[in-house]
């Protein structure tokens, strides 16, 4: 034990070890903050660059974007109201309205020092309970998954309108969009109108990038607010001790985005939408309502979304299953060294399990000292007027969306997807609902049909389906959701 | 209004909604049974179409609870009015953008827009109304072309990418 | 403190910039090549597309980028690899798969539409149980398929792929699964691993750590040969009689294709990096740890290889048209009937 940690902490004091982590956490703040720039296209763009080098070498560097990335995230979230990845979205539900009230630097400083949290806890747990938290992974079924995308949906719809039924349908309506493409078992076309570029789907960056930023960039253009900046920045600064009087539950959504992420395919969206739900109730008086600029809103989110690095690395480095974008392309930096992740990997190659945790560990302090030094300066971007920023903004989501995928056909799916949020939002339905339905529509259809199929050759159909704890709790908890939200309900609660 | 007057349309956009989103449903209900019928041969546990229509079925009862909203005070909050003349020329501007980047290439059509957009806007100044588009644009093209090997689209008009690749490389 | 900063991210930015840096040249290949696998990531296709993409890399100096677009049986990446501009930059690893999606109504593709560089191996196809399986041997397995017929589950990769394929071969003895289509082969495994499904047919290549670690038991090979890795464990060939014939086909080659309308001089840049990078001895040392059959050896010349893509075409076509599995005759597209061992 003493000896692993030793091993570990070895790695802090190997200048060219510091050094590559150093420079993935630079380009991962790039890439993060970036709309349009993932944390996965920059893995990739490293592992092709890396192969020659020493797999230390090019996991520290990997780890570096990849931690650094997901907490960077939250920069365009908080400051243009563009979340640069779908793990970012809950981020943007209190964190831009922060910004707007003037308060973008303490918007920062708390997705900062909670981000640090969910990414050390994560990290921690990995090192610590892999092997019993893959286990755990393990049990889950199809249907299970389904259910909990499903339950994510349903909190999601309750959580970011104070209409359920308009969140509600905006989930349903992503979920149609979901359906754009091939299917993936058969390789049906399905809703692409023989439209070519439609069968590989509709993609979620541009997706976000427009629902988001473009609708934005219409909102802020139309508004009647005149011309000035979108929000001066006030001086005063929380202290950093009443800044950190979160942390203890700020742990608590750190575990459930460290148990969400390990599950493969479910991922940093969800458990960010599900620890913004219990943020909610367990939370009785925020420091604003939420939705409002709550600074709790970003604590759960950052911490759960960030403590999902832990959690996507266990299916991954014990399993060999990566459990989102960024973890399938590091299982190719493995695989390009020779390396074979899978139920060997801990017990045979430990040197590098360590060095994947020291990695993480030293880009956690880079993540501080990054976010605490060179996020306060970005955020001055803010302050220029609405004139010359929304048309940079808008230039930024043109560009953004053509990136990914190096097609013209997302630039105008970002400028129809920029309309309809527009669109939405004038007619008060919440856009985030949409976004998690795009993301997980796919995997919920995939699991369904699995779902049936499995419990097809069983004697007893429904018990195949339902019977087994985990299905009968996240059903539970799905028709409690539903159940609290009905009107009758809600009124005799009241009483 | 006051009181709410039962039985009476009196929140037409929450009605028109949910007759939108219940038109929806069943097209999509209708389209899912037909192309399933088509496949054949494929079990619905296998079916394309399954989770379709589970989802437009889901689509359909929420449309109801729309068409009901119409009968009741909206839930809708009331939004700030419009400068619909702004909005309007900055979705012609980004359309236009679009196009434009097709015949002219990345880096003048974007430089191209930001001028047309900030001149819109209001923006007198000379000095950023020159300076602006050609240093943001060039910042763009260095970032996701040269150093991420975007394939930003190019053309043989674009004279700002070509003089720049003329000045540094 | 201000200056001082500046200079620090200009570093910064440099620092990056160098890394992202690739110096440029003059003939084909001039940026780095895309290739695409038409399947998710850990699976043999993925594997020996990294592989392959480091030895490519060596002979075309430029990187090779390993793109995964899985789902579909395959289908979705092959789509993208058609769509992509036809200037050698996209190059499609295709498995099996391509060789019936049109008697299975998955697509309009086939290998008519790529011009194979070259076929590259054969993975074994294995028969596994999760380490704590009441299947003791594969006699066992058999019998209670037998016994319960459409019970048993098996995970596989979806119609028309290689799962799919082996389990008609089974049907063709009596034997009779219900299938539990999976994305992609690693998920196909998890299942067995998560007591989702009973057992798989995996690729070899993919499943040796679960055998170390005791995750799951290895039954048979199915194939008409013992692995020489294996000795103790029997092929499928010496359980089921008759089968010989059948089992002993390469039922899985992986391939690397482009585009046929690639121009003819890419394509030849190509085809001699390949064969250069084919002889390296990681690559060989990878083969041979992961008991793949060098198909690459036995199909060298162009005529060599489309007569091996033909042969497999019609096996397999009909194989699944006769079982009622494909909807459309292979007839359709003039594929005549061919029977192994001919």
């Amino acid at each position: 034990m003493i000896d692993a940690i030793l091993d570990v902490f070895a790695y802090f004091l190997n200048a060219r070890f510091v050094l590559m982590v150093f420079s993935g956490a630079v380009a991962g703040l790039m890439v993060g903050a970036i709309p349009g720039l993932s944390v996965s296209m920059a893995t990739a763009l490293l592992v092709s660059v890396t192969y020659t080098w020493a797999a230390q070498d090019a996991l520290a560097m990997v780890m570096g974007v990849y931690v650094v990335g997901v907490f960077s995230g939250a920069l365009s979230a908080i400051l243009l109201n563009i979340p640069g990845a779908p793990s970012s979205v809950v981020t943007t539900l209190d964190g831009y309205p922060l910004a707007r009230q003037g308060r973008a630097r303490d918007a920062l400083r708390y997705a900062t020092w909670y981000s640090l949290i969910g990414s050390l806890f994560g990290i921690l747990m990995l090192w610590v309970l892999a092997r019993p938290i893959s286990s755990f992974a393990l049990r889950f079924q199809p249907m299970d998954y389904f259910l909990l995308a499903l339950f994510g949906l349903t909190m999601v719809g309750a959580l970011t309108a104070h209409s359920f039924k308009r969140g509600l349908i905006s989930a349903c309506l992503g979920l149609v969009v979901s359906m754009v493409g091939l299917d993936s078992v058969l390789g049906t076309p399905r809703l692409t109108f023989g439209i070519k570029e439609l069968a590989a789907g509709i993609g979620i960056v541009p997706v976000l990038i427009g629902l988001f930023g473009f609708s934005e960039v219409l909102f802020v253009l139309g508004g009647q607010e005149g011309e000035g900046e979108i929000a001066r920045m006030t001086k005063s600064l929380v202290k950093t001790r009443d800044l950190l009087k979160h942390w203890l539950v700020s742990l608590y959504f750190s575990a459930i985005g460290l148990l969400v992420g390990a599950l493969p395919g479910a991922g940093a969206p969800v458990a960010s939408f599900l620890a913004y739900g219990s943020a909610k109730k367990l939370i009785k008086n925020p420091s604003a309502p939420f939705g409002e600029g709550a600074a709790e809103g970003i604590v759960a989110s950052e911490s759960a979304n960030n403590a999902c690095i832990g959690g996507a690395l266990i299916p991954m480095l014990t399993l060999a299953i990566p459990g989102d974008a960024v973890t399938a392309i590091m299982l190719s930096v493995f695989y390009v060294h020779g390396l074979r992740p899978g139920p060997m990997f801990l017990r045979q190659s430990p040197q590098l399990f360590h060095s994947i945790i020291a990695a993480g560990l030293l880009s956690c302090v880079f993540l501080l000292l990054l976010g605490l030094l060179i996020a306060p300066r970005i955020a001055r971007l803010i302050t220029l007027p609405r004139r010359v920023l929304m048309p940079l903004v808008a230039a930024l989501c043109v560009v953004g969306a053509f990136a990914g995928n190096n097609r013209l056909f997302d630039v105008g799916i970002m400028l129809v997807f920029g309309v309809l949020g527009f669109i939405m939002r004038r007619r008060d339905y919440p856009v985030a609902p949409m976004t998690l339905a795009i993301v997980l529509g796919g995997m919920m259809d995939d699991h369904f049909r699995r779902a049936v199929s499995l419990a097809r050759p069983e004697d007893n159909f429904l018990l195949a389906m339902f019977g087994r704890p985990i299905t009968l709790a996240l059903m539970a908890l799905i028709i409690f959701v539903l159940i609290t939200k009905l009107p009758w309900v809600r009124q005799k609660m009241k009483r | 209004m006051g009181k709410t007057k039962q039985g009476r349309l009196i929140n037409k956009a929450s009605f028109i909604e949910g007759c939108l989103f219940l038109l929806a449903a069943v097209l999509l209900i209708w389209h899912a049974l037909h192309q399933h019928a088509s496949l054949k041969g494929v079990d619905w546990a296998l079916s394309p179409y399954l989770f379709p229509l589970l989802v437009s079925l889901c689509l359909l009862i929420l449309s109801v609870f729309f068409i009901l909203e119409g009968f009741q005070p909206s839930e809708a909050r009331m939004k700030p009015p419009l400068r619909w003349p702004l909005v309007l020329i900055t979705l012609i501007c980004a359309l236009a953008y679009f196009f434009l980047m097709q015949v002219a290439g990345f880096v003048l059509a974007t430089a191209c827009f930001l001028l047309a957009m900030l001149l819109f806007l209001g923006e007198r100044r000379a000095l950023v109304l020159l300076l602006l588009p050609m240093l943001f644009s060039s910042a763009l093209y260095f970032l996701f072309a040269r150093l991420l090997h975007v394939l930003l689209p190019t053309s043989p008009m674009d004279f700002l990418r070509q003089a720049l690749d003329l000045l540094f490389f | 403190m201000k200056t001082s900063l500046r200079g620090k991210i200009a570093l910064i930015l440099l620092l990056v910039m160098t890394l992202f840096a690739v110096t440029a040249s003059a003939a084909y290949p001039q940026k780095p090549i895309t290739l695409i696998v038409p399947y998710g990531a850990g699976g043999t296709a993925d594997l020996t597309a990294r592989q392959l993409a480091i030895q490519l890399k060596k002979h075309l100096g430029m990187p090779i980028t390993v793109i995964n677009q899985g789902g579909a049986s395959g289908s979705i990446g092959t789509r993208s690899a058609l769509n992509a501009p036809a200037d050698g930059y996209t190059l499609l690893l295709s498995a099996d798969s391509l060789g019936t999606q049109r008697v299975m109504g998955i697509s309009e593709m086939s290998y008519a539409d790529f011009r194979a560089i070259t076929p590259l191996v054969n993975d074994p196809k294995v028969i596994v149980v999760a380490g704590d399986s009441a299947y003791q041997s594969i006699e066992q397995l058999l019998e209670d398929i037998k016994a319960r017929p459409l019970k048993v589950k098996m995970s596989y990769t979806g119609p028309g792929g290689s799962g799919h394929v082996q389990s008609l071969i089974y049907n063709r003895f009596g034997l009779k699964m219900a299938l539990i289509a999976y994305p992609g082969g690693a998920d196909a495994l998890l299942a067995v691993l998560g007591k989702q499904v009973d057992f798989t047919n995996a690729n070899f290549s993919t499943i040796r750590s679960y055998l170390d670690s005791g995750d799951l038991r290895l039954l048979a090979i199915s194939a008409a040969e013992r692995l020489d890795a294996f000795p103790e464990v029997p092929a499928l060939a010496e359980v089921i009689e008759n089968s010989t014939a059948l089992m002993g086909f390469p039922y899985t080659p992986l391939s690397l294709v482009v585009n046929k309308a690639v121009p003819e001089e890419a394509f030849l840049a190509l085809r001699e990096a390949i064969q250069k990078a084919l002889l390296e001895p990681e690559w060989l040392a990878y083969c041979q740890d992961n008991a793949l059959d060098q198909l690459f050896l036995q199909y060298q010349t162009e005529e060599e290889m489309q007569r091996f893509y033909a042969d497999w075409e019609s096996l397999v076509s009909w194989l699944l048209y006769d079982a009622g599995a494909a909807p459309h005759s292979p007839a359709a597209f003039d594929i005549p009937r061919l029977e192994p061992g001919e």
